[in-house]
């Protein structure tokens, strides 16, 4: 008994040790220490890579900057710490990559691409980061600076497109807004889901997006669509909700409108409702009956 | 039953059995009055602590997310299962005819009728909300084992109930006549249950009729309400009760709780009510026996439940199963089976044993063994749910009970045993007329 409890506290004492030993001692071979991205992070890459992030990482690691990452052991840590910004590019995108123990591996579900963005997203919390890439960031992104943004839709029902027409004030003209990402949403049972990446305006103000036609739909094949901007801290919450028919026609069969045992009060089965009343009526029948005899008693001369 | 007695002789018999059987009812001496006052405290601190709970919600116990159930329904668990005793004493052995339970099918019925109330009672004492318990039947789904579950409890009570009045009317009309001077809540009680009882012949053939139906009716409702109480657990996907064997199991645990209870009581009465001529050890012996017989069949069950899962050791079983016999339940668990289970087998073989006294000290350890089993079916369970246990305060991956949860516990505890002694004062708890009656007096005599 003491000896199967001392075995017990040892294995739990080794296994904390050894847990905090793996944690600590994530080697990441020398020649991928070394790798940079291929291409500059940028305001776009870090957009998208904070896109990606906020999907993929932060159910974990939190909101950087905040230490909200979950409690687990080893900590996932927050992206924002000393423990991410002393690695180098190469270290985190191969820890991305092949994952290890509590964290996934995302060589399958992320590209190469979409794993820099979210390293370049990253190093925008750590202060002292200088890109390894010396070439300096060429694309900027067009970002509209008017207010008042306003998204008109049009649809497609034969290629199930939508083009958003986005336009907004400047300098007291409502004019075509370019360089604003617009998100494409679908309703699907608990909140709106995106179709594709964000896109972003051309000059005439116009985004496009196809949608699928192999959803799920109502009865009729019909769902409801909405296309926002994504930087709603900056222009405020824009958006618009359309009904399309794109979708496949779909009856929902719920188990709830059958008579079941996972059934609600109204839909209890037929064999339970005759068993349970049949039961507890025929014993009070006869616990009543024993009681009224039991009444009667007095007029057994 | 004996030769009939000469009439002279008969009648001495008779009222010597009256006075010895119903002098308790009238006396309410210094001990006596020591108890009442120790149950009024229990039942005080009773009030107090459920004052708090009332006011400031299950908080105030140990309960939490996880061990959602803790000591009140390991507790309510106990009471059915101690109740069915009187199932097993007044119907199965009563219907077969054993006639050595005649002295103690009534306290075995007053020990039933007592937990089975209490039982219903501790749902509502570990409701947070207990206004909200009409809510049970207004919207409650047939669906569910917990509305089985009261509907069971209601409908044993009540069959327990007739069961302790209906053969207990001739002694009422009996005791009415004998103690004209007794205080008035014991008369209004006594003339309301009487039932306007003479002793006819066709009195006595039809409470015969009624006491054999309902002993038939009572044997499905009692197997009923304890294999429900099981269905609560077995009926979840949870280690430790998902087990198909678990009515049986909780039903032959039962007998064993119920009889050591029994035990107690009649040592009790037997002692303070001076009651050595009509519980003697003639009876202890044969309950005895009973408690071993109910022991053996419940150690079978142990070993099936236990062993089964242990051989095969499934993923969550084997941590339940160790925690159990060699990790932090350890000590609850072997007391539970030692105490419980395995010592009135081997210490009742010895007929040393089967005498009063020691029966006695060893009925309250198998009835505390029985206690602590319950309490081990229903806390560790939910202490070790399927997804681990995390992002949570540190005080939910444990269970402590509180102190105004163990005294509410201890108060329906003390609520159980002043329903026994308050009917202990209101019935002689031994049949005079039956016991008057296998004595060969015979039924004019007992009638007159």
């Amino acid at each position: 008994m003491k000896n199967f409890k001392r075995y017990i506290s040892l294995s739990i004492a080794l296994s904390v040790v050894f847990s905090t030993l793996v944690a600590q001692d994530w080697e990441v071979p020398l020649t991928e220490k070394s790798v940079v991205s291929p291409i500059a992070f940028g305001p776009s890459t870090q957009q998208h890579g904070k896109d990606l992030f906020n999907t993929n990482c932060k159910s974990c690691h939190g909101t950087p900057g905040t230490e909200s990452f979950l409690p687990l052991n080893p900590p996932p840590g927050d992206p924002a710490s000393e423990k991410f910004s002393k690695q180098t590019d190469g270290e985190l995108f191969y820890k991305i990559t092949n994952g290890k123990g509590g964290m996934p591996q995302f060589k399958n579900m992320l590209s190469e691409q979409d794993r820099w963005d979210v390293i370049s997203y990253i190093r925008t919390f750590h202060k002292d980061y200088k890109p390894a890439n010396i070439e300096v960031a060429s694309e900027a992104v067009q970002s509209f600076s008017g207010t008042d943004l306003s998204i008109t839709l049009q649809t497609n029902a034969d290629s199930a497109e939508v083009i958003a027409q986005v336009k907004g004030m400047k300098d007291g003209q409502l004019i075509n807004a370019s360089g604003v990402r617009v998100s494409f949403l679908v309703k699907r049972n608990f909140g709106f889901l995106p179709i594709g990446d964000p896109a972003t305006t051309n000059e005439q103000g116009l985004a496009q997006m196809k949608y699928p036609t192999d959803l799920p739909g109502d009865s009729i094949g019909q769902y409801q669509i909405r296309v926002k901007l994504v930087d709603d801290d900056v222009y405020g919450q824009v958006t618009v909700d359309q009904t399309v028919q794109w979708g496949q026609a779909f009856i929902y069969d719920n188990p709830l409108n059958y008579r079941a045992l996972w059934g609600n009060r109204a839909n209890v089965p037929l064999w339970l409702l005759f068993s349970y009343f049949g039961i507890v009526g025929g014993v009070w029948i006869t616990i009543l009956w024993v009681v009224l005899q039991m009444l009667k008693l007095k007029k057994l001369k | 039953m004996a030769q009939t007695l000469p009439k002279e002789e008969a009648k001495a018999r008779f009222s010597k059995i009256v006075s010895d059987l119903t002098k308790p009812l009238s006396q309410f001496g210094q001990s006596f009055q020591v108890w009442g006052f120790v149950l009024f405290t229990i039942i005080t601190l009773f009030g107090y602590a459920y004052f708090l709970q009332l006011r400031d919600g299950l908080g105030v116990t140990g309960m939490h997310d996880y061990a959602a159930w803790g000591m009140y329904i390991a507790n309510f668990v106990f009471f059915v299962a101690a109740a069915l005793v009187g199932m097993l004493i007044t119907a199965v052995l009563g219907l077969i005819g054993i006639k050595w339970i005649t002295p103690v099918s009534r306290i075995a019925e007053m020990v039933a009728v007592a937990f089975a109330m209490m039982a219903g009672l501790v749902i509502v004492f570990d409701m947070g909300r207990p206004d909200r318990l009409l809510n049970v039947f207004l919207y409650g789904r047939l669906q569910s084992p917990i509305v089985w579950d009261l509907t069971v409890v209601m409908t044993y009570t009540v069959i327990s109930l007739l069961l302790l009045i209906l053969p207990m009317i001739p002694d009422i009309a009996i005791i009415k006549k004998n103690l004209p001077n007794a205080p008035k809540w014991q008369r209004i009680t006594w003339n309301l249950l009487s039932f306007g009882w003479t002793g006819t012949p066709e009195q006595y053939k039809s409470i015969h009729r009624l006491v054999r139906v309902l002993a038939v009716l009572i044997v499905p409702v009692a197997l009923a309400i304890h294999t429900v109480t099981s269905w609560l657990f077995a009926s979840t996907l949870r280690h430790g009760w998902d087990s198909t064997i678990f009515g049986p199991y909780f039903v032959t645990g039962a007998f064993v709780s119920g009889v050591a209870a029994v035990i107690i009581a009649m040592y009790i009465f037997r002692v303070n009510y001076k009651l050595e001529n009509y519980i003697t050890d003639f009876h202890f012996d044969k309950i005895a026996k009973l408690l071993v017989l109910t022991s053996l069949v419940y150690f079978y069950f142990n070993i099936n439940e236990f062993l089964v899962p242990a051989y095969k050791m499934k993923q969550g079983d084997d941590h339940h199963i160790l925690s159990l016999f060699v990790g932090e339940w350890a000590g609850w668990f072997w007391f539970a089976q030692v105490f419980g289970n395995i010592l009135p087998i081997i210490l009742l073989l010895f007929k040393k044993m089967r005498k009063p006294t020691p029966m006695f000290y060893l009925a309250i350890l198998t009835v505390l063994g029985a206690w602590a089993k319950r309490y081990i079916i229903v806390v560790p369970t939910q202490l070790h749910p399927h997804l681990p246990v995390q992002n949570v305060p540190e005080a939910f991956h444990v269970y402590y009970p509180t102190g105004p949860e163990i005294a509410i516990t201890i108060g329906t505890i003390g609520m159980a045993i002043t329903i026994i002694t308050i009917l202990a004062k209101l019935f002689p708890v031994v049949s005079i007329w039956e016991t008057a009656k296998e004595d060969g007096v015979d039924m004019d005599t007992i009638n007159e």
